[in-house]
């Protein structure tokens, strides 16, 4: 076996070093056709294949005395003259028009092509009748429009297997596609029902060696009639010289044993191959099978080679419009994410947390579509949201510190990091390769810990082999054998934790939307920064005019209350009942006003600032909120029923005030034996409660009753009060972002229900 | 009562005719019989209090709303002239604000009062101011003003 850097001789190779056997130069031939090598010089032949004398008449050593004049009649021997002499005759065949062989006149089907310093020249006994001509074009029409009216590229695939399978007749035509890391998949497939499918196959890399995809990239055509053909050797003239004849372009090239091995363990008897090109790079092949021996003729062959020279050209654009389709959805969905963003982030400004922020905008935008992906992810801080197919939270969190505080994203999109071999970059991902091989992260703030992600699962699992392993792999002396299952198992080993990889339009477009994103934040933490701003300008105005108003309203309440008094005190003998009466009620009067500015006053400094919230358990508050009306609790002889209360995020200084006058209300309004106050939690209006069994309010005035300063009984009646403690309350729940309301029957108690966040408790 | 103290003024710095004329009733219903000396702004009472050759007083009611020279600028001046400092001054006002009455005493304020305005309560606070200043506490000597 040779080591590994040791030349190879064609046939001598093995699976390890397949991809150093030369194949271009196999020394013999197909004994299906002759192949004669004419110097450049003088025309005389250097080379001629043992199959010559069968194939055309005239056999090497009669060629190497006669020249080609042995082989080929005189006016075809003319138009060989024609043709070498022709400057632009290249590597690619040129076919003469009705050859015929010098022996007998027969019709042959005879080309040359000019390489590596010689003219080579190949021979075919004729396959058919009429010549290449315009019956290729009338045959290939058909075909032509099906290929136009194609919409994708597998489409487009599809549509040629089965053009190439009506045109030739193989009992088995692939549309083979390279992947970037030179590993193949049959992407389309026509084939005879009976056959076990080979569509979604996929080939790693090493199945079609190195120079064997660099001898399809040049030459356009490759053909087997009959793979147990006995190679014809080729044979050098006398003085010829040691040149080996490279035979690149030649269609009767013999090829390489392990390549026919392949084919044998698949049964295949013939085969055809033709390559599909974009931009110079090999993109494909158009491979063809048959489970016998078959001969294509000429004719069907050139229809073939122009089929995939259109392919060829087509597939570019297809691929591109492809593309460009893919890119355009993509830009749609992410410009309706980035208005959902928009929207949404117009909450943020108001002060709602980023979490439900982004609940919103991800809900609303179809986040997980923004590139194709199995499932996508959000995190801020410690919050994880995931939609569609994605690793758990705990993992999301852990690839999120990774991402934030490794240095991974790339200079040339920064706050973007893409890969498609996860566990390659972060091994603690390996664990759920088999749901985020590939992911492609948009950090769209450090500092806040916020990143989008998208994820992709192993490959293996997006693929599925059509076909039934019927039979169990054999494994031959020396440990492998060249199979298409073998193939796919191989392939699938190497590939093992990586996904589809991202295109360059995916990655761009994250890129984007995190572009978009961060300026829509921008801009808001500037809309915010403004809006604070002149919040703040506004409370210092308030705070001077509250100030002012206590100040200032208050002196002269107080002269009006002390003067009224003092007269009474000094001149109570001058003064009669009445006088007194009045005087006593100016105080009265000045008292009321005092308390009105008073409440005022307390009413303006709720919600003066943003409000910060802290845990706060409220089952605490309440306690201490009865503590502090212990006593008016046991002068009314009233029972208080506390239900278990949630901790909350609140302003916990403030929260004690609103059940302080929730409770205070209901044990005010209340005419019971046995006053009952409740206070609790409704999971079904998703409120806190706190429910009387007092006098009720009627339904007209159940919003009233918020309303500053207004009572809805007399001044002195229950207790009296200014009319501002359920105005106070509202203003603190609304501070809050929560909401309150009342509901009640005259006579049968009330229940007043708040929240003290947006959305349920 | 100490006969010295009797003899020292109480100083009130009050803008307001109304509000001065309730403090002298409660002072006198709190049988206060020290001289007043009342001043409407809070320059004239630091011009006052300036003078060399006047006895310092008992100690200074002072409102912090006063036209021109703010209240709490005059008990920033009173606390921070080396002769002055020691005279008590206790602020009568009407603002609750934590604000004030964090940097009066942060300024040197010997005690805050609430003026409210029921009449009852508000001659409750004076007897206490006045009781404990004059009654309960020993005063500095009378020659700190120089």
């Amino acid at each position: 076996m040779p080591e590994r850097g040791e030349s190879v001789r064609f046939g001598e190779a093995d699976l390890s070093s397949c991809d150093r056997e030369p194949i271009h130069i196999p020394g013999s031939v197909q004994p299906h056709g002759a192949l004669v090598a004419l110097a450049d010089a003088d025309l005389s032949v250097t080379h001629a294949s043992e199959s010559a004398a069968v194939v055309s008449g005239a056999g090497p050593t009669e060629l190497f005395e006669r020249g080609i004049d042995a082989a080929l009649a005189p006016e075809s021997v003319d138009e060989l003259r024609a043709v070498v002499a022709d400057p632009d005759l290249g590597e690619h065949p040129r076919y003469l028009t009705n050859a015929r062989r010098a022996s007998d006149g027969a019709r042959v089907d005879a080309s040359v092509h000019a390489f590596d310093g010689r003219f080579l020249v190949e021979v075919e006994t004729d396959g058919g009748a009429a010549s290449a001509g315009d019956n290729v074009y009338q045959g290939l029409k058909r075909t032509l429009d099906d290929l136009e009216r194609a919409t994708s590229v597998d489409d487009f695939s599809r549509c040629a297997a089965e053009h190439v399978k009506r045109i030739t007749g193989f009992d088995r035509v692939m549309i083979y596609r390279f992947l970037e890391d030179g590993s193949g998949r049959v992407t389309a497939e026509a084939r005879e029902e009976r056959l076990e499918p080979f569509l979604g196959l996929h080939y790693p890399a090493t199945d079609i060696p190195q120079q064997a995809r660099e001898l399809y990239r040049r030459s356009w055509l490759r053909i087997i009639p009959d793979i147990e053909y006995a190679p014809s050797p080729l044979v050098a003239a006398p003085g010829a010289g040691d040149r080996p004849v490279d035979m690149s372009y030649v269609t009767i090239r013999s090829v390489s044993p392990l390549h026919v091995e392949y084919l044998r363990n698949m049964g295949v008897a013939a085969s055809m191959s033709l390559s599909i090109l974009r931009d110079g790079r090999l993109w494909g092949l158009v491979a063809c099978h048959h489970y016998s021996p078959k001969y294509v003729p000429h004719r069907m062959r050139v229809q073939c080679e122009i089929l995939a020279h259109m392919l060829s050209l087509q597939m570019a654009s297809k691929e591109q419009a492809e593309d460009h389709d893919y890119v355009a959805r993509l830009t749609e969905r992410r410009a309706r994410l980035v208005e959902a963003i928009a929207r949404a982030e117009g909450l943020a400004v108001s002060g709602v947390e980023r979490e439900t922020v982004a609940r919103r905008w991800i809900d609303s935008g179809d986040l997980a579509s923004i590139v194709e992906s199995g499932g996508a992810a959000y995190t801020i801080g410690d919050h994880v949201e995931t939609r569609g197919t994605a690793p758990d939270e705990g993992a999301v969190r852990e690839l999120a510190s990774w991402l934030v505080e490794g240095d991974v994203t790339s200079a040339a999109r920064p706050g973007v990091f893409a890969t498609n071999a996860l566990g390659d970059r972060f091994a603690p991902a390996a664990r759920y390769a088999d749901v985020a091989s590939g992911v492609v992260a948009a950090l769209l703030s450090r500092e806040r810990r916020e990143i989008v992600m998208w994820f992709r699962p192993e490959v293996v699992r997006t693929v599925e082999w059509a076909g039934e392993p019927a039979k169990s792999v054999e494994v031959s002396a020396d440990g492998a054998r060249l199979s298409p299952r073998r193939s796919f198992a191989i392939w699938k080993e190497t590939v093992r934790g990586t996904a589809t990889p991202w295109k360059t339009c995916e990655v761009e477009a994250v890129a984007a939307l995190r572009r978009a994103v961060v300026e829509v934040v921008a801009h808001n933490v500037e809309t915010v920064d403004r809006l604070n701003r002149s919040l703040r300008l506004r409370v210092a105005e308030l705070d001077s005019f509250a100030y002012a108003a206590s100040h200032d309203l208050r002196e002269p309440l107080r002269g009006i209350h002390n003067y009224a008094r003092f007269l009474v005190e000094d001149y109570a003998d001058a003064l009669d009942e009445e006088a007194v009466s009045r005087l006593e009620t100016l105080v009265r009067l000045a008292k009321r006003m005092e308390s009105l500015i008073e409440a005022l006053l307390r009413y303006s400094r709720v919600g003066r600032t943003e409000i910060s919230t802290e845990p706060t358990d409220l089952e605490a508050v309440v306690a201490s909120v009865l503590e502090l009306l212990a006593h008016t609790i046991k002068e009314r002889g009233a029972r208080v029923v506390v239900h278990p209360l949630p901790t909350v995020d609140a302003h916990a200084p403030v929260v004690g005030e609103v059940f302080a006058n929730l409770i205070t209300n209901a044990l005010k309004y209340n005419d019971a034996a046995e006053p009952l106050v409740e206070i609790g939690r409704d999971p079904e209006r998703g409120a806190f409660f706190v429910r009387d069994n007092g006098i009720g309010i009627e339904k007209r005035h159940l919003k009233d009753v918020f309303r500053i300063f207004k009572r809805l009984h007399g001044r002195s009646e229950y207790g009296g009060g200014v009319g501002v403690g359920l105005t106070i309350v509202e203003k603190i729940v609304h501070w809050h972002g929560g909401t309150i309301w009342a509901e009640s029957e005259p006579g049968e108690g009330t229940t007043f229900f708040f929240t003290l966040s947006e959305g349920h408790v | 009562m100490n006969t010295d103290v009797l003899k020292r003024s109480i100083i009130v710095v009050e803008d307001s005719d109304e509000d001065f004329y309730a403090l002298r009733r409660a002072l006198l219903k709190a049988d206060v019989k020290n001289p007043i000396l009342r001043f409407s702004r809070g320059e004239e009472a630091l011009v006052h209090l300036n003078v060399g050759g006047l006895d310092a007083p008992a100690f200074v009611i002072l409102d912090l709303n006063l036209p021109g020279l703010d209240g709490r600028e005059v008990l920033s001046s009173l606390k921070s002239d080396e002769g002055l400092r020691s005279i008590p001054v206790v602020v009568l006002t009407t603002s609750d604000n934590p604000t004030d009455i964090e940097s009066c005493y942060r300024s040197g304020a010997n005690s805050y009062h609430l003026k409210v305005i029921d009449f009852s309560e508000f001659l409750e606070t004076v007897r206490a101011i006045a009781s404990y200043w004059l009654e309960s506490a020993l005063l500095p000597s009378p020659g700190g003003a120089s």
